[in-house]
């Protein structure tokens, strides 16, 4: 499979307030042509930055360094004019929250076809055809009643099909999904899980999929990388990572959460995570993990791959020649 | 300890702009349950079960629409206002949203210290100092706002305020789902160590079926404002009778990624909204199932094994 | 932490800068008026018809007046009149509307709908006719302005604390004190009142500014400040009639109401920035 994506070096720095926040230290991962990779951390871990650094979405006090490489291209060399021909039609974004993606004021259809109509070119009779064909494609059995609704007619789960079907329109080669089913209910969010999963094998398009739930990325990753304060930890196949976790961070996150088909103890890892304005020195994770040596809190330990596809940067598996 | 019986809470909600109609929204429509001693219920569904409300209505946070609460053999629901502070003490509650259920005006000390000195405790600083320690906090903490705090430190101060008045029971509305998942381990740690050295009864709501299992002892499912299954934990996870159960228990997403081939139930159409359930079974529209009786009549609740209760028209016939 | 940061958002924007110091440089001079008025007896109204109606000079920067009084020293007096009189109708407003408003919101029901209607009476009187009506009956003067001003003022604050509690009201912490059998008064002192004063704050913060345009309305109408009390609005009054050969007259006095509530604006602006939660997070 050919590589579509390729971040290299991801270095981001926020300038706040309060001094200047480390939020991306150094992120290297790439996504193949029609494969779901899934991001996987906890709050503040960088992954949604990691998201919004592809669209070059970030605000205007980052700084950003390293290469971002689609189709080859490095998007971070791209004006302003090129990404804008990107957005939407090559990568597409879908988020969390399908309300607020949604302008409550205007009908459906007037959102989806001035979209469809930007990207394609089409006129608003075609583009009506094309949104109605999309939204059948996302399971909405009755196009023409959803697209004279206005948003807050319909729900939650309602929504995020439209959002994924508006992201889909001008047929993308890859679909960034950032939480998209956390504000959904449990029986809602398995349908649009298993949604994605089909459109992906249709079409073929590839998914970066941002979660911080282990069960979702267990449902429909093919690949999985672990993110912690800034770094990825981890990348693997999915079965593989949940089987051989490597790293103390995956370890840790594996062991807490709670599965219910079976009572088992919840041990955590002690500390927290650590402040980004201050970050700890060599490995971030260092100072809570519990196989930390002297190297951990000096060398910042780079991606190595431990075994065939399996990555892990972490000095118990001897990443650096010391 | 806990006794709720036919419990009903209905909001009226106005429609209509020149001739006001209200349409009721039936939020806990005739919810019946137990909780023993020292147990933790757990209380599942999803958005618009009513499982909050119920939580909040046991307590008398909202005023029941009907129905009887007994705690201890004591009729809540009965009490004046007077001997309803009298007891209050004795069943506190936890949010969901840590930092909102902090005055984020008050320093940690004053938000734990107020109803100890509420209700003329001797000793207010020794005893949150107590009060902190027993949640995993320390002196440092007592001075600082919530907004200096990390979300789980705060969900811990919201403990130890509910703990202050030496509780017999709690309720704790989605408390960890606003938590990342380690943080969240350490306080489902902590509240089960609580639970032990205290002897507490908790009523544990949440939307996480993992949660749950990790919690609790006996489970109640809701959906669209009334209980459809009650039993042990294993009785409603390893052996779910109603059909919603079994669809809510295979699409919760599982951290294993081998039991994505296994055959589960499949899951079918949107939540209807409260305001406007459907008819009979109010989950037939969603049933796989579903036959014409289950469209006209409302099912009652059977019990098919002991402490395990069903509400469907074909309990047992379904495999 | 907190002091340090909310100085740094005070900071962060020149104009809240300029708005600060404007501001802190008014109380500056109305404290040390008798100090920096060069002609501190004139500016208290003793005439000296000998130099009526100069033009500005080195004497006279800002020129004199129609009874030769130095105009310099009495815009400098006539700070405090003007901060006394928008510090005390915002203030008197505030001790009126808050606690009406936070009563009807926690409270509704019967009680929100007797309050809301009273509230409603009063905003709909102008304010030009009740200052009018208190002058005739209690006579004129800065503090029956100040009256005035502030019973046309008290129903903003009504409205803007009535909103904040039914929002306050709703949050978990609220509950969770009702849910320990804390009373509804103390509920609503301790709780609701500090979480309802940020709008509040921001907006008193301009009616300051707005309410010394209005008093100085007031007294170019002859309805508040009476002379020779150095008063902004009482000089462009008078002023007015020698603007086309004396220009000097109405212009300082007017220039300096000006300058007062811009500079007030510009502070309720910071103020809002430090307070508002929103605002304060933003990262630059």
């Amino acid at each position: 499979m050919k590589k579509l994506l390729e971040i290299n070096d991801l270095y981001i720095n926020f300038k706040t307030l309060w001094g200047v926040a480390k939020v991306l230290n150094g992120v290297s991962f790439n996504i193949r042509e029609g494969e779901i990779f899934g991001l996987v951390g906890e709050t503040g871990c960088g992954k949604s930055v990691t998201a919004l650094s592809i669209l070059r979405l970030l605000p205007p006090n980052a700084e950003i360094s390293g290469k971002i490489l689609f189709k080859g291209d490095n998007l971070l060399e791209k004006s302003e004019e090129e990404m804008r021909k990107i957005r939407g039609k090559k990568i597409s974004i879908i988020f969390q929250d399908p309300m607020t993606s949604l302008n409550p004021l205007f009908k459906v259809r007037d959102q989806m076809l001035d979209i469809i109509e930007l990207h394609e070119g089409l006129d608003r009779r075609s583009a009506e055809e094309h949104a109605k064909k999309l939204l059948k494609a996302v399971g909405l059995s009755d196009p023409e009643r959803i697209l004279n609704s206005y948003p807050h007619e319909l729900s939650g789960g309602m929504r995020q099909r439209i959002m994924i079907a508006m992201a889909l329109s001008s047929n993308p080669y890859l679909l960034i999904a950032d939480e998209p089913t956390t504000a959904l209910d449990v029986t809602i969010q398995k349908q649009i899980l298993e949604l994605i999963l089909d459109l992906r094998n249709q079409y073929n398009f590839s998914v970066l999929l941002i979660t911080h739930d282990l069960g979702v990325v267990a449902e429909v990753c093919d690949r999985v990388g672990v993110m912690y304060a800034g770094n990825i930890v981890e990348i693997a196949p999915t079965e593989e990572l949940f089987e051989n976790p490597l790293h103390p961070y995956t370890q840790g996150l594996l062991s807490v959460v709670p599965d219910p088909r079976i009572k088992k103890p919840l041990k955590p890892l002690k500390g927290s995570v650590p402040s980004l304005l201050n970050p700890p020195s060599g490995c971030r994770f260092h100072p809570r993990c519990f196989y930390a040596k002297g190297i951990c809190g000096n060398v910042k330990p780079e991606l190595h791959e431990h075994s065939p596809g399996h990555f892990v940067a972490c000095h118990l598996y001897g990443g650096e020649d010391q | 300890m806990i006794r709720v019986e036919h419990l009903k809470k209905y909001f009226p909600i106005t429609h209509g702009f020149i001739r006001k109609k209200i349409i009721w929204l039936k939020a806990v429509d005739d919810v019946s349950f137990g909780i023993k001693d020292g147990e933790t219920f757990g209380l599942v569904g999803e958005s618009g079960s009513g499982k909050s409300t119920t939580g909040r209505t046991l307590l008398r946070l909202y005023e029941p629409t009907g129905g009887k609460v007994y705690f201890n053999d004591i009729e809540v629901t009965a009490l004046s206002k007077q001997e309803l502070k009298e007891l209050r003490p004795k069943m506190q509650i936890i949010y969901q949203d840590p930092y909102s259920s902090l005055n984020p005006r008050l320093t940690i000390f004053e938000i734990i210290a107020e109803p100890l000195r509420e209700y003329g405790h001797e000793n207010v600083k020794e005893t949150v100092l107590e009060l902190l320690e027993a949640v995993g906090l320390s002196e440092e903490h007592a001075k600082k706002y919530p907004d200096e705090i990390s979300g789980g430190q705060c969900q811990r101060v919201a403990i130890a305020r509910a703990l202050a008045l030496n509780p017999e029971f709690l309720v704790l509305d989605e408390p960890t789902s606003a938590l990342d998942v380690s943080v969240q381990a350490q306080v489902l740690n902590l509240l089960e160590s609580l639970q032990r050295e205290r002897n507490l009864t908790y009523l544990f709501i949440s939307h996480d079926l993992g949660v749950v299992r990790y919690l609790a002892d006996r489970v109640g499912v809701m959906y669209l404002g009334k209980l459809v299954e009650v039993g042990t934990i294993e009785q409603v996870f390893d052996n779910p009778a109603h059909p919603y159960t079994r669809m809510l228990l295979s699409s919760i997403p599982v951290p294993d990624p081998k039991a994505r081939n296994l055959k589960r139930e499949r899951v079918i159409g949107e939540i209807p909204s409260p305001l406007h359930p459907p008819s009979g079974c109010k989950f037939h529209t969603r049933c796989p199932y579903a036959k014409e009786i289950c469209k006209k009549e409302e099912p009652e609740m059977i019990e098919i094994e002991k402490g395990h209760f069903v509400r469907c028209h074909f309990v047992g016939e379904l495999q | 932490m907190r002091k340090e940061e909310t100085i740094k958002i005070l900071l962060r924007n020149k104009l809240s800068i300029v708005g600060l110091s404007i501001i802190v440089a008014l109380i500056i001079i109305a404290i040390l008026a008798p100090i920096l008025a060069p002609y501190p007896d004139q500016a208290l109204g003793e005439p000296n018809l000998k130099e009526r109606l100069q033009p500005p000079s080195r004497l006279h920067p800002f020129g004199t007046d129609h009874l030769g009084r130095d105009i310099l020293s009495r815009v400098i007096y006539g700070t405090r009149t003007s901060l006394i009189v928008g510090f005390s109708v915002v203030f008197l407003a505030l001790l009126i509307g808050v606690p009406l408003g936070l009563i009807a919101g926690y409270f509704g029901g019967k009680v929100d709908l007797i309050i809301m209607r009273i509230t409603d009476i009063f905003l709909a009187f102008p304010p030009l006719l009740l200052a009018l009506l208190i002058a005739t009956t209690l006579g004129r003067g800065m503090i029956n302005a100040i009256l005035a001003l502030a019973i046309s003022w008290w129903p903003w604050y009504t409205r803007l604390a009535r909103g904040m509690a039914i929002s306050v009201k709703e949050r978990p912490y609220v509950e969770a004190s009702r849910a320990m059998g804390i009373s509804d008064w103390k509920i609503m002192i301790r709780h609701v009142l500090p979480n309802s004063l940020s709008p509040l704050i921001v907006q008193a913060t301009m009616d300051m500014g707005s309410a010394i345009l209005e008093a100085a309305a007031l007294s170019f109408l002859g309805l508040g400040v009476q002379p020779p009390t150095p008063d902004w609005g009482l000089m462009v009054s008078e002023g007015k009639d020698y603007f086309l050969n004396y220009w000097w007259y109405p212009v300082f006095p007017g220039l300096a109401i000006f300058i007062t509530v811009m500079a007030f604006n510009l502070l309720g602006d910071a103020v809002r920035e430090v307070i508002d939660p929103r605002l304060r997070r933003r990262l630059l």
